[in-house]
Parts: structure tokens; sequence; C-alpha cells
């Protein structure tokens, strides 16, 4: 009896070792498969938390040109020219049979921070400031700083935020670029067409 | 007695493999719930977003909608919180406020799935209708002394033809009198009604002149439309002054000039759509109009010289019976005497039945003149003792005018209070309406309890008509408006 339970209480060397690897093995795959999937799964997240972010951002911009008037956006200089910092005044509706517009309103590019900031009077004693979004590239998507239309937008050394103005359509481009998982860097472009709704 | 082949581990080590198991399984568990979590937050962010641009067109289709059922005369109102209208998977509604005449606030509620929005429109309703204006001098209107201004309805109760020699001004129908600039009324001159100046404008009131109505600015300036020319075979000089009297009736054309001399008379006999550069009647020559088979049209381009002496004749004393409309502009030599010539010289004796338009002239009716029905003109000017006595009647009259619609002010507003409530993803549900009985947005237009008159053009370029119950009529027939009169049903 003794003897017998002897040999039970261990495991040989070869057993152990044996052992020892297969479970080396399976942690060494279950590390692996976590971290490759918790690295897609960041990446997936930082692409799709920029990718709504610059939906926002575009849906909060043209949301705000839609209500201004055609005729308060500044500078208002015809296709091709494009802008970086637009001006305009929103509509507030009709009172006493007169249309009242609202306070001066801009919308700019601080290229230095990278982000698209919202400015209510600007330059007034009562300036009011917020920031729309971060991350915003110098320059948009496939444009290079060589005086020539890289992207073949039309447009040449567009920033990162650009305002086309055309006959009360406000063509609004916008490139966010962070940096993903893996040192990777994220980039994405929307481009959208906006009609002021006031003249 | 069988043997185990595997013997019992001791009693500290039983379940340890089971516990170790069930750790990383909540483990494991846990991380997935916190991903799963996550990823839905995100999900729902991004639903929400989708569900506010839904919600976003859904107002926008709205707006459309509203805007659509103002121009073909309706009061802009769909649905309501209660009934909205139903579109697509989601609905909207909305809300109309006249803001000032003719100016209405659209308010246009949409919501599909989570989102919701709000948006407002102001529109300006203007018609091409002469008659919309009123009596109106766009830059102003001078009225010498006993000039009377009032209005009567030709139509009468029962609709038969009814002229103004008895009628009590102070007691009838009251005028509107408007302008864009100033109203001058001279001694003893009386509007019995509304003398409305322009925003900027005010009205001058001398000694014993009289308003029965309001003098307040009007919100905005009115916008007199643009006449479009006629297209119609040239037809040359027509020269008449054999001291007859000559008929013209049938297919219009485009005359240089008419011209009637003296002891001559023209009759223009309807229905007749004229144009002609100059229009000119000299001394004792007659015009005279003949609307007892339908209406004339007669623009003139260039000059209206309507000589002291010449006398126009209207057999019908209808108002619906002429409608003159003037766009000539500038003054210069016309006749090449040396002098200068106004575009409208208006110096006819004898009463005018119908609507004188004149937008870029000055309009001065002769001394003791009456005009019956409506006149606009740039600059409006009654000589003393002259009358113009609007007919009410004439509103909607006009055939080819129809109503035009121009936004003022678009805005996006707060979503209503009592929808902000409850942002659950069923729309029907938080409104408490059954989705399947909602109507679509063409059914839900007001419920208008109201006797329609409309003449108005179908999809097919067609003109119709019709009159009855305006619940019995489908708005979603007319293309086109251009005639419309409301009143409201009797109860007998």
């Amino acid at each position: 009896m003794a003897a017998h339970a002897r040999r039970r209480g261990g495991f040989t060397l070869l057993e152990t070792l044996i052992a020892l690897t297969v479970v080396g093995l399976v942690l060494g795959n279950i590390v692996m498969v976590t971290r490759s999937t918790s690295d897609a799964y960041d990446e997936e997240m930082s692409k799709a938390s920029l990718e709504l972010q610059l939906d926002q951002t575009l849906d909060r911009i043209a949301l705000a040109l839609m209500a201004a008037s055609a005729s308060s956006l500044q500078p208002l200089v015809a296709t091709p020219a494009f802008h970086s910092t637009l001006s305009y005044s929103q509509s507030l509706g009709v009172q006493d049979g007169v249309v009242v517009h609202g306070a001066p309103e801009r919308i700019s590019l601080r290229i230095e921070n990278g982000e698209v900031v919202w400015i209510e009077r600007p330059d007034e004693p009562g300036e009011r400031m917020a920031t729309w979004t971060r991350s915003v590239r110098d320059f948009l998507e496939g444009e290079l700083p060589n005086g020539i239309d890289d992207n073949h937008n039309g447009l040449v050394d567009e920033s990162g935020l650009s305002f086309v103005i055309d006959a009360g359509l406000v063509r609004v481009l916008l490139t966010l670029e962070r940096e993903g998982a893996g040192d990777r860097r994220l980039t994405y472009t929307r481009e959208s067409l906006v009609r002021c709704r006031n003249s | 007695m069988t043997k185990r082949l595997h013997p019992l581990a001791p009693c500290s080590r039983r379940g340890g493999v089971l516990v170790a198991t069930l750790v990383a399984v909540l483990a494991v568990g846990g991380l997935s719930v916190c991903l799963l979590e996550l990823d839905s937050t995100r999900l729902r962010r991004q639903v929400a977003s989708i569900d506010n641009k839904r919600a976003f067109n859904l107002a926008e289709a709205g707006l459309a909608e509203g805007r659509f059922a103002v121009e073909t005369g309706h009061t802009g109102t769909i649905g309501s919180a209660a009934a909205p209208a139903r579109f697509g998977d989601g609905l909207f509604w909305v809300t109309a406020t006249e803001i000032a005449p003719n100016v209405i606030g659209l308010e246009s509620t949409g919501m599909a799935g989570t989102g919701r929005a709000t948006l407002s429109l102001v529109v300006r309703r203007t018609s091409r209708d002469v008659a919309a204006l009123g009596v109106f001098g766009s830059q102003q209107v001078l009225l010498g002394r006993r000039a009377r201004v009032d209005a009567y309805d030709s139509l009468g109760a029962r609709g038969a033809p009814k002229l103004p020699e008895r009628f009590d001004p102070t007691s009838g129908t009251a005028v509107e009198l408007r302008s864009n600039g100033d109203i001058e009324l001279s001694d003893d001159a009386r509007v019995f009604g509304d003398a409305i100046p322009g925003p900027d404008g005010s009205v001058e009131l001398r000694d014993d002149a009289l308003v029965t109505g309001s003098t307040s600015p009007a919100p905005l300036e009115a916008e007199l439309a643009v006449i479009e020319p006629l297209e119609l075979p040239a037809g040359g000089d027509l020269v008449h002054a054999s001291g007859a009297r000559r008929v013209i009736a049938g297919d219009g054309k485009a005359y240089g000039e008419i011209r009637v001399g003296k002891n001559s008379t023209l009759v223009l006999r309807g229905p007749l759509q004229l144009s002609t550069a100059r229009l000119r009647v000299l001394d004792k020559g007659k015009l005279e109009i003949d609307c007892a088979s339908g209406p004339v049209e007669l623009h003139v381009t260039d000059w209206l010289d309507l000589h002291d002496g010449s006398k126009l004749a209207f057999p019908d004393e209808d108002t619906r019976g002429l409608r003159l409309l003037v766009s000539a502009t500038g003054s210069r030599d016309r006749d090449g005497d040396g002098a200068v010539d106004p575009p409208v010289r208006f110096l006819a004796d004898g009463t005018f039945f119908g609507s004188l338009y004149a937008p870029a002239a000055r309009l001065a009716l002769p001394r003791g003149f009456q005009l019956y029905g409506a006149a606009a003109a740039g600059i409006l000017q009654l000589d003393d003792d002259a009358q113009i006595h609007f007919d009410v009647a004439l509103h909607g009259a006009d055939p080819s005018a129809s109503i035009t619609i121009e936004p003022l002010a678009w805005k996006v507003v707060e979503i209503p209070r009592e929808i902000a409530r409850d942002l659950g993803e069923d729309p029907f549900a938080a409104l408490d309406v059954p989705k399947d009985e909602l109507k679509p947005p063409a059914q839900a237009y007001e419920a208008a309890e109201y006797e329609l008159d409309v003449k108005y053009v179908d999809e097919t370029g067609v003109e119709r008509k019709f009159k009855g119950r305006e619940r019995d009529f489908d708005w979603r027939l007319a293309k086109e408006v251009r005639k419309l009169r409301r009143r409201e049903e009797k109860d007998d």
C-alpha cells in the first residue's frame, strides 16, 4: 500500500515537461489571439470613432451653413478658390415682418492645433468659442504642399478643412487623421455639399 | 468490488480545476460583455446619428409639403402631434401660423427611430393677380381733394352684378389702399378702409381727410409682378380714323400702334387678347370694351395715350371684362413734337371697369374720373374728385395669375417638449398613435370646412374647375392654382 501511494504522489519529469510544453503552447496561442483581437478591436474602434467624429463635425458644419444666409458668407470668392475660414450670419426668423439675422459666426481651421473651431461674434467683446473637432490634417487627404492638385479635386494645396463657395452652395471638405494601433495612421475624408436655405 | 482506475485526488485539491475554469470563463465572459457593451454603445451612437438625419429629412419633407400646401391655397398645416402624417418609416406634422398678411410661418417636426428634428420656415405668399394688391401705388399714392377710394363686391350676395352707386361705404366692404412708400390725402379725401404705407412710409392726412381703417405701415414691401409678354402674330399698325365704328374680335394680334381718331369708335370684343406698343385714343375718339362674350386682355408696351376728350365705354359694366396691362416705362418724346411724353397719359372721360396695371409708370386719374375694379401703378394719383371703387370680386378672378411662394427665413428650432421626453425607438409608440391609421401627407392637410371655387391646372396641363366643398376636392390633382375663392360653409 505504501509503495502504491508513493507511486501516485507525483509526475515523472517527462510528464511534467510535456504538460508544461502543452500548457505553454496553449497559453501562447491564447495570448496571441487575444492580442491580435484586441489590436484589431482597438483599430476598428479608432476607425469607427474617427469616422463618427468626422461625420458629426461635418453634420454640425452643414447644419450651421444651412441656416446661414447666402449673402452673408464671407469671404465670398467663387470656386475654384477655397477657404479654411468661413464667416456667416444665420437667420433667426421674421419679426415685425423683417427678417432678423443673428450675430456673426465663423467656422475656422486652426492649423497649429489641428482644430476646427466655431466662434460667435469673432473679434468682438462678447466673443464665444467652441472646438468642434481635433485631429484635422494640415492638408486634405492626398494633397501635398507643392502647388499641384495632387488629389484631383480641382483645388490646389487645400487645407484639411476647406470651403468652396459656388452660388449659394458651399462644398465642405474635411480630413481627420489620427494614430491608430501599431503606429498606423488612420485618415478619413468626407465631402458635403450644403445649400444655404436663406438668401 | 471494482477498483477505480483513477483514484480520487486528495480532498484539498477536489474542484480546483472547476474553480480555475470557472474563473477563466468568468474573466473571458466579463471581457466579452465589456467589448459588447462598448461596441453596442458605438452602434447606438451611429444609429442615433442616422435616425437624427432621417428625422431631419422628414422635417424637411414636411416643410416642402407645407410650402406646397400654401401654394395650392391651403393653410399649410399638415397633421398634428395627435394625428401626424405617415411618411416612410417615420412621421411628421407641420404647424402653420399667419405671422402677417401673406407671411406664413411653418414649423415642421419629423420623427424617425430615436431621431427627432424640428425646422422652421417663414414664407411669403405673392400672387400675380392685380387685385391681390388692392389699390396700389408702388412708390407713392396721392389723393387729390375730395378723392375717394372704397370697395364693393360686384357679385353681391347672390352673385348678381351690383354697382356701388347706392352702397354705404361706411358699412360696406373695406378697401386696402397700399403703397411701398407714402400715402398722401389732400383736403377732404376719403379712404373707406385701410391706408397701408410701406415699411418706412407714412400716411399724411391734410385738412378733413379721412381714413376709416388702419394707417399702420406694412411689415414688408409688396412685390409687383413682371408682365409676361403675349406671344401673338404681328398685325402692323391699326389706325382707325374713318369716323365709323370698327370691331376687333377673334384671334388677337400684336400691333405696333392702335390709334383711334376723332369721332371714331373702336370696339374690342372679347374674348380677345391684344398687344400693342402704343395705344392712342385721340380727342373725341372712343374705345369701347365689349365683354359680353368674354374678357379682353390688352397689353401696352410703350405708350398709353388717352387724350383729353377721349372716351372709354364699358356697356357691360363688368370689372372682370378688361385687363389693361401697361409695361411702358420712362418719359421721352414719343410723338416727335419735341415735348417729353410720359409712358401713361390718362385723360379720358367716362368710367373705367376692369383691372389696370402699370407697375413702372405714374397713373394719374383725371378730375372726376371713376374706376371700378383694381388699379396698381408705380405712382398712383387721383386728381380732385376722382374715385376708385375696388371690386373684391376680382380676388382670384385673373385666370393667368398664379400664387408663388417666396422663402424668407429657415432655421432649426428646438423640438417640442412633449416629444423630447420620450426618445424611444418607435415614434408611433412615443406619440401613442396607430401607425396603420395615419394618413399620408397629401391627405393630412388641415381639414377645412370651406366652400371652394378653384380653377387649377392638372398634371396634364389642362385647366379645370371645381366648385363645392373643400373636403370633396382632391388637392393632389392641382399642379397649379389659377383661381381660388374660399367661403366658410353655411350650416343651412
